[in-house]
C-alpha cells in the first residue's frame, strides 16, 4: 500500500516531545514528508530522524508543493483554526492538537469546513484512548451505579511543560490559561463520560489581559453539582471522583490502566484493565498517539473513524471553556 | 487587606521597576503587588517555567535575563529606576550574578538596587540576639549561607551607584511559599511532619505581604539608601507555635506530630558528613553528648562504615501514622531543619521599624486565614 503522507505544522515542544516518537513508531505506515515552522532549529531533531522530510518556514507553500494526504496541526492555539481550514480547503485531512480552536465561532468554521470538504478532521484528545478511561466510559454509560449525584475533579501541578516560547502565556495566542490548555482534556472526559455540562460559577486568578494560572469551576451535569479545580502553580490531588447513587468511581489523572470504584459505597475495588503493558508505562503517551495516527490514516482512506474525536465532539470542551470565561470572577489565593 | 499608611511602602506610578528573579516565590509576588498598584514593572526571568505561568496572569511581557550574561542585564535594566534582585541559585549565580547585576544597574543609570539577602549569613547558632551588626558566621557545610555571605561582601563594598539596600529575612512564608508553607502542610497532612526539641527555636518568620512592604520601603524611603535591614513579622512565634497553627488549619491533632530530640537527629543522620556538620554547629552540650569532633566520629566507626549505619538507623522516634493509607511512614529528620527548629536567638528588626516605619499590617489570624484559603484550593483542607 502507498504510504500515508503527512506533514507537521509547527515543530515546538508538543511536536518534539509527543509527535516525534509517535511518528517514529508508525514510520512504516505513515511517512513524514514535511515540517513547517518559523524556527528551523526547533525542527532539527525531527529532520535528522526523518531525513526525507522537507523543511519550510511557511506552511502554505509546503502544502502547495508537497500536497500531503494529511497534516498534523501543532501550532500555537490561535492558529489551529486557520491552519486546519486552509488544509481542509486544499483537500488535505487534519489531525489537530488540542484545543480544536480558541472560540466557539472558530469551532463553527472548522466544523463547517470539514463538513463541506468531506475531509477528516479530528483532535488529539488522547485520554479517551486510555483503557482505564474507556472502561469508566462503559461503566457510566451502563448506569450500573445509578444516577450521578456529584463529581470533583482536580488537575494541576507546577508548570513544567518545556515550552519554547511564551505562546502559552499570551491570551491572544493561547486563548486562555490552564483551563484552555489542560482543562480541555478534563472537560472532554467529563462530558464524554457524563453528558452535557452546564457552568455554574467560574473563578480564576487572571487579570484582564492575562491568562489564568489557577482556576475553580462549579459545573452541573443534569442535577448533579460538581467542581473542577486546575492549577499551573501547585500540585493538586489529581483525582477524578464521580459519585453515583449506589457507588463511586475514582480515576487518578493520566493512569492508563487503573481506577477504583465501589458499587455498594462500602467495598473499594482496585481495578486494572487487562491490556498491553505499555499502557501502564511512561511510553503510553507515544502509544496513544501512534494508535490515533493509525486510526486517523485508516479513516482518511475511507474506513471507520471510530475512536477518533471528530469536530462535533472536540468542540464541546471548547464551548464549555468559553462559557466559563464568560462567567469569570476573581479567585484570590495569594497575599 | 489593610491599607498601609506609610507612603513609602506603596508602589509608585512614576517609578519604573525591574524584578530580577521574577519567576520565584518572592519575585512573582512582588510583580503582582506592583502590577495591581498600576506601576510599570518588567518581570525578568531566567527561563520559561512555573514562574512564567504565575506571571502570565498579568499579561505583562516577560523578559529573559540571566545574571551570568551581563549584556542581557544591561538591556533589561535600561530605563528602569529601581531593580529588585530576588535571584537564587548556585555560587556563580549568587555571587558573580550579583556583581554583574550591580554593574549593569550602574551602567543603566538605575537609581536604587534592592538586594534580597538572608539571615542565613549569621549561621544557625548565633550567641546573642541577631541584628544588622551581628557577626557573619555561615557554616562551612552550607553553600547557600556561604554564597549569600560572599554576595553581601560584594554589595557591602559597592560604590558609585546605584544606591543599594540589603534586606535579611529568614523564613518567608505565606501562600505559594513552597518551602515554609506548602511542604510543612503536606508533611502534616500525610503524617510525616515532625518537630525537633519540640520546635522550641525562634522561627523569625516574615509573611510574604510584609516582606513586599519592606521591599517597597527599601525602594522608596530616602533613609534606606545604602542600608542593611534585618526583618521579621514580630509575632514572636516558635516553630511549635507555627506547626500548631498549621495543624489547626488542616484539622490534624498537634499531638500526633512526630517528635525528635537533637540527639535523635544526630543518631539518625546516616552520613558522616552530617556528623561533621553537627559537630561544628550543635550546641556544646549536644556535641559532647554525641561525639566530640568529626575525627572522633570517624574513628569510632572506622573501618567498617556498616556499624555506623546500623547504629544510625536504630529507631528512636515514636511511630506516626500516615493518614493516607494507615501505615507508619519512616521519618528521617533533616539536619538543617533540626537546626532551624532549635534556632536559639530572635532576629531584632528595630532598625527598619525605626528608620523606615516598617509595621507588619496583617494580624496573625489574617496570615493564617490566607494560608487556609490556599490549602483549601490545594485540597489539603476540605
Amino acid at each position: 500500500m502507498k504510504p500515508f503522507r503527512v506533514a507537521v505544522l509547527g515543530s515546538g515542544a508538543v511536536t518534539n516531545v509527543l509527535y516525534r516518537p509517535a511518528l517514529q513508531e508508525v514510520r512504516h505506515e505513515i511517512e513524514l514528508v514535511g515540517v513547517a515552522d518559523l524556527n528551523r532549529q526547533s525542527a532539527e531533531q525531527l529532520l535528522q530522524e526523518f531525513p526525507s522530510a522537507n523543511f519550510f518556514t511557511d506552511y502554505h507553500p509546503m502544502l502547495q508543493e508537497l500536497h500531503p494526504d494529511a497534516v498534523i496541526v501543532a501550532l500555537p492555539h490561535f492558529l489551529h483554526k486557520p491552519a486546519s481550514v486552509d488544509a481542509l480547503r486544499m483537500g488535505i485531512h487534519v489531525f489537530c492538537e488540542k484545543p480544536m480552536a480558541i472560540s466557539s465561532e472558530e469551532c463553527d468554521q472548522t466544523e463547517a469546513t470539514a463538513r463541506e470538504t468531506g475531509g477528516v478532521f479530528c483532535v488529539n484528545l488522547f485520554r479517551r484512548w486510555f483503557p482505564s478511561v474507556q472502561e469508566i466510559k462503559r461503566m457510566t454509560t451502563s448506569g450500573a451505579l445509578g444516577a450521578l449525584t456529584s463529581f470533583e475533579i482536580t488537575d494541576g501541578a507546577p508548570y513544567g511543560w518545556p515550552a519554547m516560547s511564551f505562546s502559552f502565556f499570551d491570551r491572544s495566542i493561547s486563548g486562555g490559561g490552564v483551563l484552555m490548555d489542560s482543562g480541555v482534556h478534563a472537560l472532554d472526559l467529563l462530558q464524554w463520560w457524563l453528558g452535557p455540562i452546564e457552568v455554574g460559577e467560574f473563578l480564576d486568578d487572571a487579570a484582564p489581559n492575562g491568562v489564568e494560572c489557577d482556576c475553580v469551576a462549579e459545573l452541573y451535569v443534569g442535577g448533579a453539582r460538581g467542581s473542577l479545580r486546575m492549577s499551573r502553580s501547585v500540585q493538586l490531588p489529581n483525582v477524578y471522583r464521580l459519585q453515583f447513587e449506589r457507588g463511586w468511581i475514582e480515576w487518578d489523572h493520566d493512569d492508563g490502566t487503573r481506577f477504583r470504584f465501589s458499587s455498594d459505597r462500602q467495598t473499594t475495588v482496585e481495578a486494572t484493565v487487562k491490556c498491553e503493558a505499555r499502557w501502564a508505562s511512561g511510553s503510553r503517551y507515544t502509544l496513544v498517539l501512534a494508535q490515533q495516527l493509525r486510526a486517523f490514516a485508516r479513516a482518511c482512506r475511507g474506513h471507520s473513524a471510530a475512536g477518533l474525536v471528530l469536530a462535533g465532539e472536540a468542540r464541546k470542551s471548547v464551548d464549555i471553556i468559553v462559557r466559563c470565561y464568560n462567567k469569570r470572577k476573581e479567585l484570590a489565593i495569594a497575599e | 487587606m489593610i491599607p498601609l499608611d506609610n507612603p513609602y511602602a506603596s508602589a509608585r506610578r512614576d517609578v519604573k521597576y525591574a524584578v530580577l528573579g521574577a519567576g520565584g516565590f518572592v519575585g512573582a509576588a512582588l510583580v503582582e503587588r506592583l502590577y495591581r498598584a498600576g506601576a510599570q514593572v518588567v518581570p525578568l526571568i531566567r527561563r520559561i517555567g512555573t514562574g512564567s505561568a504565575l506571571l502570565a496572569r498579568f499579561g505583562l511581557p516577560q523578559r529573559l535575563a540571566n545574571v551570568l550574561h551581563p549584556e542581557s542585564l544591561k538591556a533589561a535594566f535600561a530605563g528602569n529606576d529601581v531593580v529588585f534582585h530576588c535571584v537564587t541559585g548556585d555560587r556563580a549565580a549568587t555571587v558573580q550574578g550579583l556583581e554583574n547585576s550591580l554593574s549593569a544597574a550602574q551602567a543603566s543609570g538605575v537609581r536604587r538596587f534592592v538586594y534580597l539577602s538572608s539571615a542565613v549569613v549569621y549561621g544557625f547558632r548565633p550567641k546573642s540576639a541577631v541584628d544588622e551588626a551581628s557577626r557573619f558566621d555561615p557554616p562551612s557545610w552550607s553553600e547557600y549561607a556561604k554564597n549569600k555571605a560572599s554576595a553581601e561582601r560584594i554589595i557591602g563594598k559597592w560604590s558609585g551607584g546605584p544606591e543599594t539596600v540589603v534586606l535579611r529575612p529568614s523564613i518567608v512564608y505565606g501562600p505559594r511559599s513552597k518551602d515554609w508553607s506548602e511542604a510543612p502542610a503536606r508533611q502534616i497532612a500525610s503524617g510525616r511532619a515532625y518537630l525537633v526539641d519540640q520546635g522550641c527555636g525562634h522561627m523569625n518568620e516574615i509573611h510574604i505581604t510584609h516582606l513586599l512592604d519592606a521591599m517597597l520601603l527599601a525602594a522608596h524611603h530616602p533613609a534606606a539608601a545604602n542600608q542593611i535591614y534585618v526583618i521579621q513579622d514580630g509575632f514572636g512565634r516558635t516553630w511549635q507555635d507555627y506547626y500548631r497553627s498549621l495543624c489547626e488549619l488542616l484539622g490534624v491533632e498537634f499531638s500526633t506530630l512526630a517528635a525528635f530530640s537533637s540527639q535523635d537527629v544526630a543518631r539518625n543522620s546516616s552520613q558522616l558528613v552530617r556528623y561533621q556538620r553537627w559537630a561544628k554547629d550543635a550546641p556544646g552540650v549536644l556535641r559532647s553528648a554525641v561525639w566530640h569532633d568529626p575525627l572522633k566520629a570517624w574513628l569510632k566507626n572506622a573501618p567498617g562504615f556498616e556499624s555506623f549505619r546500623r547504629f544510625a538507623s536504630a529507631p528512636s522516634a515514636r511511630p506516626v501514622t500516615d493518614r493516607s493509607n494507615g501505615q507508619s511512614p519512616a521519618i528521617t529528620p533533616d539536619f538543617g531543619i533540626a537546626l532551624l527548629h532549635t534556632y536559639p536567638q530572635p532576629l531584632v528588626d528595630a532598625k527598619i521599624r525605626t528608620e523606615l516605619g516598617f509595621t507588619p499590617r496583617l494580624s496573625l489570624a489574617q496570615t493564617l486565614e490566607g494560608l487556609g484559603r490556599w490549602y483549601r484550593f490545594m485540597g489539603l483542607v476540605r
